[in-house]
């Protein structure tokens, strides 16, 4: 009798331990799941680029020739906030990848999936970051008729 | 009588037929074609895109030039070493490239990279000797992301832009881009995949053929 208990208990552990393992593993912050994200942000800091040279070239063939501004102080002052929203999404990017422990291993598990989930979360704002930097410009490009760069489907 | 001219007849256009014609690398990017005088003949000719004129700092301090690379094949990559996901991938298929061309002074590689913030010289160099490189003959450089990117953008990835599947953009993607000694692009290969690096590595030296045979 109590060795079947023993069994039993044995076995429920067993099962739990392995649910535990799977539930990891398939956790919604999951190291592959932070890495898929990563590279999803790579393309949008890919896009934030050429939306900076985009708005360069602005500067350079509409600003010069005073064509279509009227006021070119304002519009200056808006193409450097408008790239300086795109630095500062890159330059987050750049100090989550310098930071990022793909190989962390916490104390416990908990201590371990709570730290992937921290860095889940904080791509997930660095994503909202990109989303409005990129979005940004789209009234100074439809004012000059620019074709804004977008993400490859 | 009229059996044996078949017979060599047969033998005549079969033997040359069976000879293996070299295969030869496309040339990417854009064309122009110009007319010009030869001995008072008109005739047209091709301008081929090539890489322009660059100038980066490299691992060991030292600003380097489009002028090393000078008559030599080389393979170009997009990097940073930071870089979780695609970059240790790439760079560990493109080690077997490496050992392969170790000391042919016909080749070169240069991996640019596009964290300007954090790769400074001495984060390329512990890299670079990390991963197992010596010498010169791959050089991992530094330089404004703007440029970087433009040069990827406007002139390695001419040839993979249109046929990408990827869901983003294309300079973190992992390719190894192929130049000549032209400096025009050859081919462009997935460097995370084993076998379109060995199909690089054939393709470098069809192209070293290519170059002693004056194209």
């Amino acid at each position: 009798m109590n060795r079947t208990i023993t069994y039993r208990l044995a076995l429920a552990s067993l099962l739990s331990l392995m649910a535990a393992c799977t539930e990891q593993a398939k956790g919604p912050d999951s190291r592959k799941q932070i890495l898929e994200k990563h590279d999803q942000l790579m393309a949008k800091s890919e896009q934030a680029m050429s939306i900076k040279m985009q708005l360069d070239t602005i500067k350079l063939s509409h600003f010069l020739t005073g064509h279509l501004i009227t006021d070119t102080l304002a519009t200056s002052k808006e193409i450097i906030r408008l790239k300086h929203l795109l630095s500062e999404a890159d330059d987050k990017m750049e100090d989550w990848m310098h930071n990022y422990r793909p190989d962390y291993k916490g104390k416990s598990a908990e201590e371990t999936n709570a730290y992937f989930k921290k860095e889940a979360d904080k791509l997930n704002s660095l994503d909202s970051d990109y989303k409005n930097a990129i979005a940004a410009p789209n009234e100074l490009f439809a004012k000059f008729h620019i074709q804004t760069t977008s993400a490859k489907k | 009588m009229m059996k044996r001219i078949i017979y060599l007849f047969l033998i005549a256009v079969i033997i040359p037929a069976c000879k293996e014609t070299p295969r030869k690398l496309p040339i990417f990017g854009n064309r122009q074609a110009v007319n010009r005088m030869v001995d008072g003949k008109k005739i047209v000719d091709t301008i081929y895109q090539t890489i322009p004129a660059f100038s980066f700092i490299n691992q060991d301090s030292v600003t380097i030039s489009n002028h090393l690379f000078d008559g030599k094949i080389y393979v170009a990559d997009f990097f940073f070493t930071s870089c979780p996901s695609i970059c240790p991938v790439m760079h560990r298929n493109l080690m077997k490239v490496y050992e392969k061309f170790k000391g042919n002074n016909e080749v070169m590689l240069l991996s640019h990279s596009i964290d300007y913030k954090y790769d400074v010289a001495h984060v390329l160099k512990s890299y670079a000797t990390k991963l197992g490189v010596t010498g010169s003959q791959w050089q991992f450089v530094r330089g404004p992301k703007e440029r970087i990117y433009g040069l990827a953008k406007n002139n390695y990835l001419v040839s993979v832009g249109e046929d990408s599947r990827a869901p983003g953009g294309y300079v973190h993607q992992g390719y190894l881009v192929l130049v000549d000694k032209d400096k025009r692009v050859r081919g462009a290969y997935d460097g995370t995949k084993a076998e379109q690096v060995e199909q690089l590595m054939s393709d470098m030296d069809i192209l070293l053929t290519e170059t002693k045979q004056g194209k």
